[in-house]
């Protein structure tokens, strides 16, 4: 599908001619009511076949020297009351803070309108746009007791020039914790058929990956670089590799050193750049295996991921060290996880840490350590009374957020908000009671420790807040 | 309705209300769904928006709300366990049935992102704003949104 084909399919999705007759004369009521609904008899045999429960194969660890410890599960009596927005667009931030269950602290924030959060990194960003979606002024702030504290934002002009296109951005950063965040806005979307973004390094302050990328759908290919924040310097990353074998390129992954790459693409598949080396491998020549997925566990170790079972819907899960070339399966035939499938279980893949939550056909659940084939079990604790559950490990994977969905707010409707923490064995989850008037829009982690709800008034969308938690 | 009413109807329905439908319908994938949605948008815009001060921001506010209203439509169907697609296409041209088929088969989180980046022209900043949404969460879900739309044409061409 190219994106000629594209726009123009969906360019033919267009209302019925009398749809404005029709909502006209609904508004002219006293109150909304809602067309009546033209259901086809299919519906329900749709709805049946997607209801039907995929019949999986045992999990089981490959190694025989499988450890399994404990997560002790601890329920808070006393319930959240979770406030509504007060609506309305507020001028400045307010915050509000309370500890649930002497346990759990949490921080209510209202915003004015501009601000976003970026996902553990712990700041939020307020831009202040003209009428054409251009950045006037940029702020960073970070959450204190008491309320927002700024940072210092810092700006990187850059120029970059990459198969014939060339890229000119603001990058707007600060420091905070020994991380950079960062913002840029990119190009207009396709209208330009080019974008650029930039990325964090770990534990590196002076520099940040760019990537460049041109084309969409599946003329999409990328290029990373490194941008030097000081100078707004471009340098090639895998210049003399042989990166081009693996073109286009779609996706690159890094070494937190930046001595190494995995690189794929949509048609090329999976590849280990060796930057030091200057060489590039596929994985399944390297492997023998088909790899379906690769990430980093750290430096010297990458987590592959390859299909299993009769139909594919299993996986099986590798460790793969390309110094030794020595490869270890650590889980296999794992079922995969459905998320909102009637009767979901099965593995769900976590992309920090290097872990992964199991859940059993009855409910339990575990995490799985995808490098060493260790289990943890979450005892006394059962997903079958939950609708739909998420999971999201922190960055480091030392703690795994747990969700509920069927509450009373729009949107996420989080019911209950949980922290498994690794380190300390110990799952804390709380129940919210949440009225109308909210309507939750993200969930994630603000830092290493504190959970974030990013919503809204649901009355009008125009009031943001963020809701943090720090179990 | 009053006048002044009727006329910020007819004008942001004549500029926006194929938008609004369009988006709806690339979550619902249901002609009577997408109109229940659209009739509520533009019922928010006219008794409950605030003074927008320019077009782009009304514009924007009405994705806002649209991609809201369509997740909490999905919400409710995953309770009643009736999230089929029944898609209602216009038939002339087979190879836009199978496009939009893809597009609407793409899992929930992945179609906010896809249309207004790729169809309606967002920058990646813009529409992690309009969806609330980190700009590297917006960027994962379009690269893995596009991979699965090409799966999805992939395996559809080999049957």
């Amino acid at each position: 599908m190219n994106l000629d084909e594209y726009k123009g399919a969906l360019d033919r999705l267009t209302p019925a001619p009398d749809l404005k007759d029709h909502i006209r004369d609904t508004l002219d009521a006293p109150a909304p009511a809602s067309r009546p609904r033209k259901r086809r008899a299919g519906l329900a045999a749709l709805a049946a076949a997607a209801a039907v429960a995929c019949t999986f194969l045992v999990a089981m660890a490959a190694s025989p020297q499988l450890r399994t410890a404990v997560l002790i599960l601890f329920r808070l009596e006393e319930a959240e009351q979770v406030p509504a927005p007060t609506g309305g667009t507020a001028e400045t931030p307010e915050l509000t803070q309370s500890t649930i269950g002497r346990q759990v602290e949490a921080q209510y924030i209202s915003l004015p309108a501009g601000f976003g959060w970026s996902y553990g990194n712990g700041v939020l960003y307020q831009a202040e746009r003209a009428d054409d979606g251009s950045i006037l002024a940029f702020h960073y702030w970070t959450v204190g007791a008491d309320g927002l504290i700024p940072l210092e934002t810092h700006t990187t002009e850059f120029t970059a020039v990459w198969d014939g296109v060339t890229y000119t951005d603001t990058v707007y950063w600060c420091e905070y914790g020994g991380e950079i965040s960062y913002y840029n806005n990119g190009t207009a979307g396709m209208a330009l058929d080019y974008d650029c973004t930039v990325s964090a390094l770990v534990g590196c302050t002076g520099k940040a990956l760019l990537t460049l990328s041109q084309g969409s759908q599946i003329d999409y290919r990328a290029y990373p670089v490194l941008l030097d924040l000081d100078t707004g310097e471009v340098t090639g990353l895998l210049d003399g590799t042989g990166w081009e074998v693996a073109a286009p390129l779609t996706q690159v992954q890094w070494a937190d050193d930046l001595s190494a790459a995995i690189l794929s693409g949509d048609r090329t598949g999976w590849f280990y750049c060796d930057r030091d080396a200057n060489t590039t491998v596929s994985l399944n020549e390297r492997t023998g295996l088909e790899v379906f997925s690769a990430y980093f566990a750290d430096d010297s170790t990458l987590i592959l991921l390859t299909l299993s079972g009769p139909d594919g819907d299993c996986c099986d899960i590798w460790t793969w060290q390309p110094d030794s070339g020595i490869l270890t399966q650590t889980f296999s035939e794992l079922p995969v996880y459905q998320r909102h499938e009637e009767q979901s279980w099965g593995f769900q893949f976590f992309f920090g840490g290097g872990q992964g939550i199991y859940a059993a056909e009855d409910g339990t659940v575990s995490v799985l350590d995808l490098v060493t084939g260790e289990t943890t079990a979450v005892e006394g604790f059962s997903l079958a009374q939950w609708d739909a559950p998420t999971f999201i490990a922190n960055f480091t994977g030392t703690k795994v957020l747990f969700a509920s969905h069927g509450g009373q707010a729009d949107g996420l409707g989080i019911s209950s908000l949980g922290v498994m923490d690794l380190e300390a064995g110990a799952f804390t989850l709380l129940d919210r009671d949440s009225g109308a008037g909210l309507h939750e829009a993200s969930l994630g982690w603000f830092d290493e420790n504190r959970v974030a709800i990013w919503g809204y008034a649901s009355e009008d969308f125009t009031q943001s807040c963020l809701y943090l938690y720090r179990f | 309705m009053e006048e002044e009413q009727k006329r910020r109807f007819e004008q942001s329905y004549d500029t926006y209300g194929a938008m609004v439908y369009r988006l709806a319908m690339v979550y619902l994938g249901r002609q009577a769904d997408a109109e229940d949605v659209t009739q509520e948008v533009f019922y928010r815009l006219l008794r409950k928006a605030p003074a927008f001060p320019d077009q782009e921001r009304e514009k924007r506010w009405l994705f806002q709300v649209t991609a809201n209203l369509c997740k909490d439509q999905l919400k409710g169907f995953w309770r009643k366990r009736t999230a089929a697609l029944e898609a209602e296409f216009p038939e002339e041209r087979p190879e836009d049935r199978a496009v939009l088929e893809a597009v609407l088969a793409l899992p929930e989180i992945y179609k906010g992102p896809i249309h207004l980046h790729y169809y309606e022209g967002y920058s990646v900043a813009e529409t992690a704003e309009i969806l609330g949404l980190s700009p590297s969460a917006v960027k994962m879900r379009l690269m893995r949104g596009r991979e699965r739309l090409k799966l999805e044409l992939g395996m559809e061409e080999l049957v």
